[in-house]
Protein backbone atom coordinates (compact mmCIF):
# COMPACT_ATOMS: atom_id res chain seq x y z
CA UNK A 1 0.00 0.00 0.00
CA UNK A 2 2.87 2.29 0.78
CA UNK A 3 4.11 2.02 -2.79
CA UNK A 4 0.97 3.62 -4.12
CA UNK A 5 0.68 6.18 -1.38
CA UNK A 6 0.85 9.02 -3.88
CA UNK A 7 -2.56 8.03 -5.20
CA UNK A 8 -5.18 6.50 -2.95
CA UNK A 9 -5.83 3.15 -4.60
CA UNK A 10 -9.21 2.57 -3.07
CA UNK A 11 -11.06 5.62 -4.35
CA UNK A 12 -12.97 4.86 -7.54
CA UNK A 13 -13.55 7.54 -10.14
CA UNK A 14 -16.70 5.95 -11.45
CA UNK A 15 -19.70 5.93 -9.13
CA UNK A 16 -20.16 2.46 -7.67
CA UNK A 17 -23.90 3.09 -7.32
CA UNK A 18 -24.25 3.55 -11.05
CA UNK A 19 -22.19 0.47 -11.80
CA UNK A 20 -24.44 -1.45 -9.43
CA UNK A 21 -27.55 -0.24 -11.28
CA UNK A 22 -26.06 -1.45 -14.55
CA UNK A 23 -25.12 -4.81 -13.03
CA UNK A 24 -28.56 -5.24 -11.52
CA UNK A 25 -30.20 -4.52 -14.85
CA UNK A 26 -28.92 -7.93 -15.89
CA UNK A 27 -31.95 -10.14 -15.24
CA UNK A 28 -30.41 -13.10 -13.44
CA UNK A 29 -28.20 -11.27 -10.97
CA UNK A 30 -29.44 -11.51 -7.42
CA UNK A 31 -26.85 -10.28 -4.99
CA UNK A 32 -23.60 -8.50 -5.52
CA UNK A 33 -20.97 -8.48 -2.82
CA UNK A 34 -19.24 -5.15 -2.14
CA UNK A 35 -15.93 -6.67 -3.22
CA UNK A 36 -17.39 -7.71 -6.56
CA UNK A 37 -18.88 -4.26 -7.08
CA UNK A 38 -15.56 -2.64 -6.33
CA UNK A 39 -13.73 -5.03 -8.63
CA UNK A 40 -16.18 -4.34 -11.43
CA UNK A 41 -15.91 -0.57 -11.03
CA UNK A 42 -12.13 -0.70 -11.08
CA UNK A 43 -12.14 -3.13 -14.00
CA UNK A 44 -14.34 -0.72 -15.95
CA UNK A 45 -11.91 2.09 -15.29
CA UNK A 46 -9.05 -0.08 -16.49
CA UNK A 47 -11.08 -1.04 -19.53
CA UNK A 48 -11.76 2.57 -20.49
CA UNK A 49 -8.08 3.39 -20.13
CA UNK A 50 -7.12 0.29 -22.14
CA UNK A 51 -9.54 0.99 -24.96
CA UNK A 52 -8.43 4.59 -25.34
CA UNK A 53 -4.78 3.58 -25.15
CA UNK A 54 -5.21 0.93 -27.82
CA UNK A 55 -6.96 3.42 -30.07
CA UNK A 56 -4.23 5.98 -29.53
CA UNK A 57 -1.49 3.48 -30.25
CA UNK A 58 -3.04 2.42 -33.51
CA UNK A 59 -3.12 5.82 -35.13
CA UNK A 60 -0.49 8.45 -35.63
CA UNK A 61 -2.73 11.46 -35.32
CA UNK A 62 -2.95 13.70 -32.32
CA UNK A 63 -6.49 12.85 -31.41
CA UNK A 64 -8.96 10.02 -31.15
CA UNK A 65 -11.65 9.98 -33.78
CA UNK A 66 -14.61 7.69 -33.97
CA UNK A 67 -13.45 5.87 -37.07
CA UNK A 68 -10.17 4.88 -35.43
CA UNK A 69 -12.07 3.64 -32.43
CA UNK A 70 -14.28 1.58 -34.72
CA UNK A 71 -11.19 0.22 -36.45
CA UNK A 72 -9.69 -0.96 -33.18
CA UNK A 73 -12.94 -2.47 -31.98
CA UNK A 74 -13.51 -4.34 -35.22
CA UNK A 75 -9.93 -5.53 -35.63
CA UNK A 76 -9.09 -6.63 -32.12
CA UNK A 77 -10.72 -9.85 -31.01
CA UNK A 78 -10.95 -8.98 -27.34
CA UNK A 79 -13.24 -6.06 -28.20
CA UNK A 80 -15.47 -8.35 -30.20
CA UNK A 81 -18.38 -7.84 -27.86
CA UNK A 82 -18.39 -4.15 -28.80
CA UNK A 83 -18.82 -4.63 -32.52
CA UNK A 84 -22.49 -3.77 -32.36
CA UNK A 85 -21.94 -0.87 -30.00
CA UNK A 86 -19.18 0.79 -31.99
CA UNK A 87 -19.70 -0.25 -35.64
CA UNK A 88 -17.92 1.19 -38.62
CA UNK A 89 -19.56 4.27 -40.02
CA UNK A 90 -21.23 3.69 -43.34
CA UNK A 91 -22.67 6.08 -45.86
CA UNK A 92 -26.38 6.26 -46.58
CA UNK A 93 -25.69 4.82 -50.02
CA UNK A 94 -23.97 1.82 -48.44
CA UNK A 95 -26.82 1.51 -45.99
CA UNK A 96 -29.42 1.37 -48.74
CA UNK A 97 -27.28 -1.14 -50.56
CA UNK A 98 -27.18 -3.25 -47.43
CA UNK A 99 -30.94 -3.01 -47.02
CA UNK A 100 -31.49 -3.75 -50.69
CA UNK A 101 -29.18 -6.70 -50.51
CA UNK A 102 -31.04 -8.10 -47.54
CA UNK A 103 -34.34 -7.50 -49.33
CA UNK A 104 -33.06 -9.38 -52.32
CA UNK A 105 -32.27 -12.25 -50.02
CA UNK A 106 -36.05 -12.31 -49.41
CA UNK A 107 -35.56 -12.20 -45.68
CA UNK A 108 -38.03 -9.53 -44.63
CA UNK A 109 -37.50 -10.11 -40.93
CA UNK A 110 -33.80 -9.54 -41.25
CA UNK A 111 -34.30 -6.34 -43.18
CA UNK A 112 -36.58 -4.91 -40.50
CA UNK A 113 -34.07 -5.70 -37.80
CA UNK A 114 -31.25 -4.22 -39.87
CA UNK A 115 -33.13 -0.98 -40.45
CA UNK A 116 -33.70 -0.41 -36.76
CA UNK B 1 -33.13 -0.38 -10.31
CA UNK B 2 -32.85 1.37 -13.60
CA UNK B 3 -35.92 3.48 -14.20
CA UNK B 4 -34.65 5.68 -16.99
CA UNK B 5 -32.47 4.55 -19.88
CA UNK B 6 -29.97 7.27 -18.89
CA UNK B 7 -29.41 5.38 -15.66
CA UNK B 8 -27.48 2.81 -17.62
CA UNK B 9 -24.97 5.36 -18.82
CA UNK B 10 -21.85 6.19 -16.90
CA UNK B 11 -21.16 9.85 -16.10
CA UNK B 12 -19.46 11.45 -19.09
CA UNK B 13 -17.24 13.73 -17.05
CA UNK B 14 -15.67 10.82 -15.20
CA UNK B 15 -15.15 8.87 -18.42
CA UNK B 16 -13.52 11.92 -19.98
CA UNK B 17 -11.20 12.23 -17.00
CA UNK B 18 -10.17 8.58 -17.11
CA UNK B 19 -9.44 8.81 -20.83
CA UNK B 20 -7.45 11.99 -20.30
CA UNK B 21 -5.40 10.38 -17.55
CA UNK B 22 -4.72 7.32 -19.69
CA UNK B 23 -3.40 9.24 -22.66
CA UNK B 24 -0.40 11.52 -22.95
CA UNK B 25 -1.10 15.21 -22.62
CA UNK B 26 -2.42 17.17 -25.54
CA UNK B 27 -4.40 14.35 -27.11
CA UNK B 28 -7.78 15.47 -28.31
CA UNK B 29 -10.73 13.14 -27.99
CA UNK B 30 -13.68 13.84 -30.21
CA UNK B 31 -17.07 14.08 -28.54
CA UNK B 32 -18.31 11.20 -30.66
CA UNK B 33 -15.58 8.84 -29.58
CA UNK B 34 -15.97 9.87 -25.95
CA UNK B 35 -19.65 8.96 -25.91
CA UNK B 36 -18.84 5.76 -27.81
CA UNK B 37 -16.26 4.81 -25.18
CA UNK B 38 -18.78 5.60 -22.45
CA UNK B 39 -21.32 3.31 -24.07
CA UNK B 40 -18.64 0.68 -24.50
CA UNK B 41 -17.91 0.88 -20.78
CA UNK B 42 -21.57 0.27 -19.97
CA UNK B 43 -21.65 -2.71 -22.26
CA UNK B 44 -18.42 -3.95 -20.75
CA UNK B 45 -20.03 -3.89 -17.29
CA UNK B 46 -23.03 -5.82 -18.57
CA UNK B 47 -20.95 -8.39 -20.43
CA UNK B 48 -18.59 -8.87 -17.53
CA UNK B 49 -21.53 -9.16 -15.13
CA UNK B 50 -23.14 -11.89 -17.17
CA UNK B 51 -19.83 -13.77 -17.46
CA UNK B 52 -19.27 -13.42 -13.72
CA UNK B 53 -22.80 -14.53 -13.02
CA UNK B 54 -22.33 -17.64 -15.14
CA UNK B 55 -19.21 -18.43 -13.19
CA UNK B 56 -21.02 -17.90 -9.88
CA UNK B 57 -23.85 -20.19 -11.01
CA UNK B 58 -21.28 -22.85 -11.92
CA UNK B 59 -20.01 -22.65 -8.36
CA UNK B 60 -23.64 -22.84 -7.17
CA UNK B 61 -23.61 -19.44 -5.59
CA UNK B 62 -26.22 -16.74 -5.94
CA UNK B 63 -24.05 -13.86 -4.80
CA UNK B 64 -21.50 -12.36 -7.13
CA UNK B 65 -18.08 -12.28 -5.51
CA UNK B 66 -14.81 -10.68 -6.47
CA UNK B 67 -13.43 -14.05 -7.63
CA UNK B 68 -16.28 -14.26 -10.14
CA UNK B 69 -15.36 -10.89 -11.58
CA UNK B 70 -11.71 -11.92 -11.85
CA UNK B 71 -12.68 -15.19 -13.52
CA UNK B 72 -14.97 -13.32 -15.91
CA UNK B 73 -12.14 -10.98 -16.86
CA UNK B 74 -9.93 -13.93 -17.61
CA UNK B 75 -12.64 -15.45 -19.74
CA UNK B 76 -13.03 -12.18 -21.63
CA UNK B 77 -9.27 -12.18 -22.30
CA UNK B 78 -8.71 -9.12 -20.16
CA UNK B 79 -6.41 -11.13 -17.92
CA UNK B 80 -3.85 -8.32 -17.99
CA UNK B 81 -6.19 -6.40 -15.67
CA UNK B 82 -6.18 -9.14 -13.08
CA UNK B 83 -2.90 -8.51 -11.22
CA UNK B 84 -3.61 -4.79 -10.94
CA UNK B 85 -7.15 -5.47 -9.86
CA UNK B 86 -5.94 -7.88 -7.20
CA UNK B 87 -3.79 -5.15 -5.71
CA UNK B 88 -6.73 -2.75 -5.69
CA UNK B 89 -8.90 -5.40 -4.10
CA UNK B 90 -6.37 -6.06 -1.37
CA UNK B 91 -6.25 -2.37 -0.53
CA UNK B 92 -10.02 -2.18 -0.63
CA UNK B 93 -10.45 -5.16 1.68
CA UNK B 94 -7.90 -3.73 4.08
CA UNK B 95 -9.77 -0.46 4.15
CA UNK B 96 -13.09 -2.18 4.67
CA UNK B 97 -11.56 -4.14 7.52
CA UNK B 98 -10.16 -0.95 8.99
CA UNK B 99 -13.56 0.67 8.75
CA UNK B 100 -15.18 -2.30 10.41
CA UNK B 101 -12.76 -2.36 13.30
CA UNK B 102 -13.08 1.40 13.66
CA UNK B 103 -16.84 1.02 13.77
CA UNK B 104 -16.58 -1.75 16.35
CA UNK B 105 -14.21 0.34 18.41
CA UNK B 106 -16.58 3.25 18.27
CA UNK B 107 -19.50 1.03 19.21
CA UNK B 108 -17.53 -0.43 22.09
CA UNK B 109 -16.54 3.06 23.20
CA UNK B 110 -20.17 4.07 23.01
CA UNK B 111 -21.25 1.06 25.02
CA UNK B 112 -18.62 1.63 27.64
CA UNK B 113 -19.49 5.30 27.81
CA UNK B 114 -23.13 4.30 28.20
CA UNK B 115 -22.11 1.97 31.01
CA UNK B 116 -19.83 4.36 32.85
CA UNK B 117 -22.53 6.85 33.90
CA UNK B 118 -24.37 4.04 35.66
CA UNK B 119 -21.16 2.97 37.27
CA UNK B 120 -20.31 6.45 38.42
CA UNK B 121 -23.80 6.97 39.73
CA UNK B 122 -23.54 3.70 41.63
CA UNK B 123 -20.21 4.75 42.99
CA UNK B 124 -21.65 8.07 43.94
CA UNK B 125 -24.56 6.41 45.63
CA UNK B 126 -22.22 4.12 47.49
CA UNK B 127 -20.04 7.04 48.39
CA UNK B 128 -22.99 9.04 49.51
CA UNK B 129 -24.20 6.17 51.63
CA UNK B 130 -20.77 5.78 53.11
CA UNK B 131 -20.53 9.46 53.84
CA UNK B 132 -23.99 9.39 55.36
CA UNK B 133 -22.99 6.50 57.54
CA UNK B 134 -19.89 8.30 58.57
CA UNK B 135 -21.87 11.37 59.30
CA UNK B 136 -24.23 9.33 61.39
CA UNK B 137 -21.26 7.96 63.27
CA UNK B 138 -19.90 11.43 63.69
CA UNK B 139 -23.19 12.60 65.11
CA UNK B 140 -23.18 9.76 67.54
CA UNK B 141 -19.61 10.52 68.44
CA UNK B 142 -20.49 14.13 68.94
CA UNK B 143 -23.44 13.17 71.05
CA UNK B 144 -21.23 10.88 73.00
CA UNK B 145 -18.75 13.64 73.32
CA UNK B 146 -21.36 16.00 74.60
CA UNK B 147 -22.64 13.34 76.93
CA UNK B 148 -19.17 12.70 78.16
CA UNK B 149 -18.25 16.31 78.32
CA UNK B 150 -21.41 17.43 80.03
CA UNK B 151 -19.32 18.99 82.65
CA UNK B 152 -17.08 20.66 80.11
CA UNK B 153 -17.67 24.02 78.67
CA UNK B 154 -18.47 22.60 75.24
CA UNK B 155 -21.89 23.47 74.01
CA UNK B 156 -23.79 20.56 72.42
CA UNK B 157 -23.74 20.85 68.64
CA UNK B 158 -27.35 19.75 68.37
CA UNK B 159 -28.47 23.04 69.79
CA UNK B 160 -27.01 24.78 66.78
Amino acid sequence: MDVKSSKPPVATGLPMSRVKIIMKSSPDVDHISPDALFAMTKATELFVAHLSNETFKNNDKKGIEYCELANVVNNDDIFGFLQEVIPHKITVREYWKLIGKVDEDDDSEKSSSESE
Amino acid sequence: MAEKPEDLNLPNSVIARIIKEALPEGVIISKESRSAISKAASVFVLYCTSCANNYALQQKRKTLKDVDVLAALEEMEFENFVPQLKQFLEAFKLEQKGKKTALEKRRKAKESSANTPELTSDVEKADAAGIGAEMGNLDELLVMDTDDGANNKFEPINSN
